[in-house]
């Protein structure tokens, strides 16, 4: 829920920004983003995107739309699902089922 | 020419005590490389799927059979929900483990020439392809993955159905029917609201279109699923027992491990076998009865390995059992049927028992989709803020007692429809035969139709507001939009083509679907070849009408 609003604010952002740019020929927010989603690109988009196996081009693109909330998803689900031996042995803890409601 | 086995056999075979529940809804981001390739859960899943197709292929010879042939290859893809989606903490075991699909699939890409996935979960196929994985199963093995609903249809008649009588298939399907393409059922084992449990050949549900499934999804869905056993039946049937899914399904439903592969080439011998290692009785299961009254199974079919029981939670067709009754206490629930199956009204107070049988005279409908769409609601994670929230529903069209129509609450007593209007808050009519309650109804709470499952759950949200449901999860929320985006504009064209991918919505009733008088050479056929006539421009208008963006009922 928090990345997919992160991501519609990403959104809403660079609309704006791209309004103010162009109506009132200010391309300070334009700049920012740009600025501060390449930044987040080179220091960490680009090593995600590319253990997570998804093309450079591609990588760059999400990373300059939509920052962190495409690339700590991403890390997220990484870290989740690197999994050792130990992960996959069966013990009573590894599930625990859930109040299903009485039944008689 | 479709298999011909000269025996049957189902086989059972374990699987290593693992902890199989990372990722048993969809692929980790790393499938195709080498760490999946090494992961202990996938090393056993594989090596079970392999051990168990060899040990049936010894019986049966089924390799032969599949050799170079062209093949069909269905899962039971229902709602891809990852862990957190509802407030458990595991993913929804609804959907065929892609893990236990790809084993599959390594199998048979060995086997046979031309491989097609393909299949319809009702909703938006597409989406739920991507979110579990199943869109990379088919690059890594380059074959087609097709999404029923978006497929042009091929019409049939089948004589010797009682329900089913008329069909609509996707063109594909035709390929299967006609013995051109091989097909192979691999269902997830678990339980279903609608039928008891849900497995081979249940699976072809979902090679129906939206339409075509509400079509006598009522008491008469058991009839109606086996009859499509005359138009064409799985060659191989793969169970995914790895972890099987129990509850309310197709609402969210809960895990059981279970550790087992089954297969088997007679997909009726196959759910009777399953079917009993969850814990049921077979011969109690109305859609296995229907499926053997028509002989589809095999007295003979030799059964080999452990029928080893785990115990499967059922799922609870009615609105009146206790449990209901605690996870929803503000639920006031009405039913009254007056039909030839009902129980004759004699007095107005009544017990408890006397409403469940008036309840159980038609189930498959209107009263499961209810069931479902609460258990969606119970796994939300709003449910314990929510859970006291009250509506009043009605089903049914009223049992008569002395020329008035009643309806029983869930003690027995009997209300009237001047009793049902002056009830307190929301009343929500449930399905077409409610009819003469339908002005106790809340504006726009009557719901018609049958068993058109999406209205009525959709409807139940509205009503039921501000309880949410829980399966929406927001981060695929672009996939699914993206989903129903693709499948309206792709219907749209094919409307407008003149080749519509589904019959007009005309399940109003539970009445049957006749077809006209046949030559006396085509009665005794499985099935009839009916082609549809190209639509003319009034009727590809009307279709194009017919095309909408989430539900019929929406827009």
């Amino acid at each position: 829920m928090f990345y997919f609003l992160g991501k519609v604010g990403c959104g809403i952002l660079w609309i704006g920004s791209a309004i103010l740019a162009l109506v009132k020929k200010n391309p300070i927010g334009v700049a920012l983003l740009a600025l501060m989603h390449g930044t987040e690109y080179f220091l960490i988009g680009r090593d995600v995107g590319k253990e997570y196996g998804v093309k450079k081009i591609k990588a760059l693109l999400m990373c300059l739309a939509f920052g962190f909330t495409w690339w700590l998803p991403l890390k997220k689900q990484i870290a989740a699902e690197t999994l050792t031996e130990d992960d996959f042995v069966r013990t009573d803890h590894d599930f625990t089922m859930p109040d299903t409601g009485v039944r008689e | 020419m479709a298999a011909v086995y000269e025996k049957n056999a189902v086989v059972i075979t374990p699987a290593p005590k693992l902890n199989y529940f990372h990722n048993n809804v969809s692929l980790p981001y790393y499938y195709g490389r080498d760490e999946y390739e090494r992961r202990p859960d996938v090393i056993a899943i594989k090596q079970t799927v392999r051990k168990s197709l060899e040990d049936l292929d010894k019986e049966t010879g089924w390799k032969a059979q599949f050799k170079d042939k062209k093949i069909l290859i269905k899962p039971n893809l229902v709602f891809v929900t990852p862990p957190g989606a509802y407030r458990y903490d595991y993913g929804i075991p609804q959907t065929t483990d892609p893990r236990v699909f790809d084993a599959v699939m390594e199998v048979l890409s060995n086997i046979c020439s031309d491989i097609i996935i393909g299949e319809g979960s009702g909703m938006v196929t597409w989406s739920y392809a991507r979110m579990a994985g199943y869109d990379r199963i088919a690059k890594k093995y380059g074959c087609k993955l097709l999404y029923f609903e978006e497929l042009p249809t091929d019409r049939y008649f089948c004589p010797k159905a009682e329900v089913g009588q008329e069909v609509y298939v996707p063109k594909i399907i035709s390929e299967v029917i006609k013995g051109e393409r091989l097909y192979v059922s691999v269902p997830k084992m678990k339980t279903n609201i609608y039928t008891g449990v849900t497995l081979g050949f249940k699976n072809a549900m979902g090679t129906f279109s939206c339409n075509m499934r509400y079509r006598n999804h009522t008491w008469q869905i058991d009839k109606k699923l086996s009859d499509l056993l005359y138009l064409f039946k799985p060659d191989l049937t793969v169970v995914d027992g790895i972890i099987g899914g129990c509850g309310n399904t197709p609402g969210p439903n809960f895990p059981v491990r279970v550790d087992k592969i089954v297969t088997g080439t007679n997909s009726v011998e196959v759910d009777r076998v399953v079917t009993e290692m969850m814990g049921f009785d077979p011969t109690k299961n109305k859609l296995l009865i229907e499926a053997g009254k028509r002989g589809f199974g095999d007295p003979n079919v030799k059964i080999v390995g452990k029928k080893e029981i785990t115990p499967f939670i059922p799922a609870e067709q009615s609105l009146l059992t206790p449990r209901f009754e605690r996870n929803w206490p503000g639920i006031n629930y009405f039913v009254g049927h007056t039909n030839e199956r009902a129980p004759k009204l004699e007095k107005l107070n009544n017990d408890h028992e006397f409403a469940i049988e008036m309840e159980k005279t038609c189930g498959g409908g209107c009263v499961a989709s209810l069931g479902t769409t609460f258990e969606v609601f119970f796994g939300s994670s709003t449910y314990p803020l929510t859970k006291k929230r009250s509506l009043n529903i009605i089903v049914g069209n009223g049992a008569e007692f002395e020329g008035k129509k009643y309806w029983l609450d869930r003690n027995g007593k009997a209300y009237s429809l001047e009793d049902l209007k002056a009830l307190p808050g929301m009343t929500y009519v449930c399905g077409e035969c409610s009819a003469p309650a339908k002005d106790a109804a809340t504006p726009g709470f009557w719901i018609r139709g049958c068993g058109e499952v999406n209205n009525l759950a959709f409807r139940l949200i509205l009503a039921m507001m501000p309880v949410l449901p829980g399966q929406f999860d927001l981060n695929n929320l672009h996939i699914i939009l993206a989903g129903f985006i693709r499948k309206y504009f792709i219907k749209l064209f094919m409307a407008a083509k003149g080749t519509p991918t589904e019959p007009n919505f005309d399940a109003y009733n539970d009445g049957l679907f006749t077809i006209p008088e046949l030559a006396a050479r085509n009665l005794d056929c499985d099935w009839v070849e009916a082609p549809v006539p190209p639509l003319t421009l009034e009727q590809r208008i009307e279709a194009i009408k017919n095309v909408k963006f989430l539900a019929k009922f929406l827009f």
